[in-house]
């Protein structure tokens, strides 16, 4: 009996990476036709752009990148080495400041310690060791043909992850370790010391990783979310005396860049970029208005532009709530806010499917832990919703920015009606009565 | 036991090196010797002065490179000079241009500099301002630029600048040192910039440097908590592994 529901598993597991690795394909094909590489900066129709990003110290001061790459600028390393060059980068008086905490820029700095050419050298060969060593970890029981196979499907032909190496986005190093912390919560359960500071590492280089705090703690780690609350306070103090201001300037410096992603200051990106909730609300908007009445409206509420991902924030931790949704569907909701919560989440935010991907490939834990010879119709519904999700995250940008959201959206939506709809409970319970 | 025991040691020794190793990155004086030039002795405790630095940067196929100063001097101190030092050449000076800015030269004629000594006009400015505005406990604000000549991908350089002499406490002065990473072979320079007062002076000490030497430093210096942070985990991954070693030995043993 198990031997046929382990079947079936990995039947469904091996469709689903066919399937992700023919629309991988065809994306790439697309790309192909139309030309992979585009002179228009920040344009997310091709697989890569040109980034012309300055990082300006003051009013007066501009650093100019340079390409590290043939055309390729690689903009967010070298923001951010410009950002550790800077005597004092969290200073008020700068067009703009890192979005991240002091810790999170020491590892930038480390990279740029010998030159920005090697820095990129090490930055790719990380990338891509992380998400292989990752990738194995989660489909060790497969054989070394499937797990190449997903790791083209999911990683090399994935057009978001490209996207953010092609940015430079240290995204490709930072999702293996949340990755890891996963795969460890659901075939462990005890994370460790060393556990806590990978977590404060990934929440330092990328703050909105904190959400996922959230999820453990509702699966009641606390001792391992009071370790990483330590060690990154402490890191951050420590790397805070480097960056010559107040502890206290640089949390609100950093809080006033991360709320700025969320409101109507970067309202205008947001408009052409965003592949969050807020998508779907300026989508629906746009339905029934005027594009620039609607651009209008959220210029001037800074409120209706942070709802809905709020909203979705919301929805994510009632579902974490539920110890009775099967953990990979919470793991993947909680996965999904890195894109739906803040309203600029550009396209190469939907790299973390990549790591959702590896969820829902999950194996069973213990073969003796089957008891039935079928996978369950709800989970089958949300993980046919999810495997779409995750599809059409590689599809061009013009598709996937407004489908993506309003995919994830639905699945949200779905996994509440199942699993949290009292009416659905009820029946369920006279069911098992009868 | 025995294990824990190690494990103790080994922790509190790796402890041990990482606090000393952050120690004499960020806070030991000698190792900040290295990066930045060394400050004056001279204090100026009974004004108030602020230098701010900031500096434009062009791409390559403009010039010249500004680095601006703004000086901040008290008015109610009317006995200074605005002086430039030159530690190694004396090959240059200042001018005063519409902005009221003092300009400072360098370009490729002359070995390397341009010299135009216009420091009298400077003063005169300072003076004619000091009569036509009344009010002596406004600071008075001195723009001071200096303008590279033409750049070139080779030989780039790094622009050091500190202050010196200085006020009281930090909050009066505050240096905001560009990153830099300017492309002129032509430029090879140590000096001072400042003003002085009776007894003392206050100012601006540049010093253009290789990049490959003083980056590295300021860089290896930021990321001694990464580096702190990477030296734990592994160790701690080491310990692991030496853990379940001892485990299977135990195990095979029985």
């Amino acid at each position: 009996m198990n031997k046929t529901y382990i079947s079936k598993r990995r039947q469904w597991r091996f469709a689903v990476i066919v399937f992700q690795l023919i629309a991988q394909t065809s994306m790439w094909i697309f790309v192909l036709a139309h030309g992979m590489y585009s002179e228009k900066p920040f344009d997310f129709s091709k697989i890569s752009w040109l980034v012309r990003d300055t990082t300006w110290f003051s009013i007066q001061t501009i650093y100019r990148q340079v390409p590290l790459l043939g055309k390729h600028y690689f903009g967010d390393l070298q923001v951010y080495f410009g950002f550790v060059a800077d005597p004092n980068p969290y200073l008020g008086d700068r067009v703009i400041n890192p979005p991240i905490p002091p810790f999170g820029l020491s590892f930038y700095s480390l990279l740029n310690v010998w030159s920005a050419h090697l820095g990129l050298a090490m930055y790719i060969a990380l990338a891509v060791l992380c998400s292989a060593l990752v990738t194995r970890l989660w489909l060790k029981a497969e054989s070394l043909a499937i797990q190449a196979t997903a790791y083209c499907g999911l990683v090399l032909l994935n057009t978001s992850v490209l996207m953010s190496v092609d940015r430079g986005n240290i995204l490709l190093i930072v999702l293996p370790i949340i990755g890891y912390l996963f795969f460890k919560t659901l075939h462990f359960q005890n994370l460790s010391g060393t556990d806590a500071l990978l977590f404060a590492i990934a929440i330092s280089l990328k703050p909105y990783f904190a959400l996922i705090v959230i999820f453990f703690v509702f699966e009641r780690k606390y001792q391992f979310v009071f370790r990483t609350i330590v060690y990154g306070l402490i890191s951050n103090v420590l790397s805070a005396t480097l960056y010559g201001d107040s502890l206290f300037d640089i949390t609100r410096t950093i809080l006033r860049s991360q709320t700025g992603y969320n409101n109507s200051d970067s309202l205008l990106f947001s408009i052409r970029f965003s592949t969050s909730a807020f998508r779907v609300l300026f989508d629906c908007a746009n339905l029934f208005w005027d594009r620039e009445y609607a651009i209008h409206f959220f210029e001037n509420s800074h409120l209706m532009v942070s709802l809905p991902g709020v909203m979705y924030l919301a929805l994510v931790v009632i579902i974490c709530s539920r110890r009775k949704i099967p953990m990979w569907v919470r793991m993947i909701s909680i996965l999904s806010t890195s894109q739906m919560v803040v309203a600029a989440s550009p396209r190469y935010d939907l790299s973390w499917c990549f790591i959702g991907a590896l969820v829902l490939l999950q194996q069973s834990k213990k073969l003796d832990d089957v008891s039935t010879d079928s996978i369950p119709g709800n989970e089958m519904t949300i993980a046919i919703i999810c495997a779409t999700g995750f599809v059409i995250g590689g599809l061009p940008f013009e598709i996937s920015k407004s489908l993506s959201p309003l995919i994830w959206m639905f699945m949200v939506s779905v996994v509440c009606v199942i699993y949290l709809n009292p009416g659905r409970k009820r029946s369920q319970a006279q069911l098992d009565i009868f | 036991m025995i294990f824990k025991n190690q494990k103790s040691i080994g922790g509190v020794l790796l402890c041990l090196f990482l606090l000393a190793s952050f120690w004499e990155i960020n806070l030991s004086p000698n190792f900040n010797k290295k990066i930045f030039a060394s400050q004056t002795t001279n204090h100026v405790t009974d004004i108030k002065t602020e230098v701010i630095c900031s500096a434009l940067q062009n791409s390559l196929n403009e010039s010249p490179v500004v680095f601006n100063f703004h000086l901040q001097i008290p008015r109610d101190q009317n006995d200074y000079t605005v002086f430039t030092l030159d530690e190694q050449t004396g090959n240059y000076s200042f001018v005063v241009n519409e902005q009221r800015q003092i300009v400072f030269y360098v370009n490729k004629q002359n070995r390397g500099y341009e010299l135009t000594d216009l420091g009298s006009e400077f003063y005169r400015e300072i003076a004619q301002r000091q009569k036509n505005i009344d009010g002596s406990s406004i600071n008075d604000l001195i723009d001071v630029g200096i303008v590279f000549e033409t750049l070139d991908k080779k030989g780039e350089k790094i622009i050091q600048i500190s202050a010196y002499g200085g006020a009281p406490s930090p909050s009066t002065i505050k240096i905001d040192v560009p990153r830099n990473v300017i492309s002129t072979s032509a430029c090879k320079y140590q000096g001072r910039m400042g003003v002085e007062l009776p007894g003392s002076e206050v100012g601006l000490e540049i010093t253009v440097m290789d990049p490959s030497t003083t980056m590295r430093t300021i860089a290896l210096r930021r990321s001694s908590v990464a580096l702190m942070a990477l030296s734990f985990l592994i160790f701690n991954i080491l310990c692991m592994r030496i853990k379940l070693r001892n485990v299977e030995n135990l195990a095979s043993d029985e």
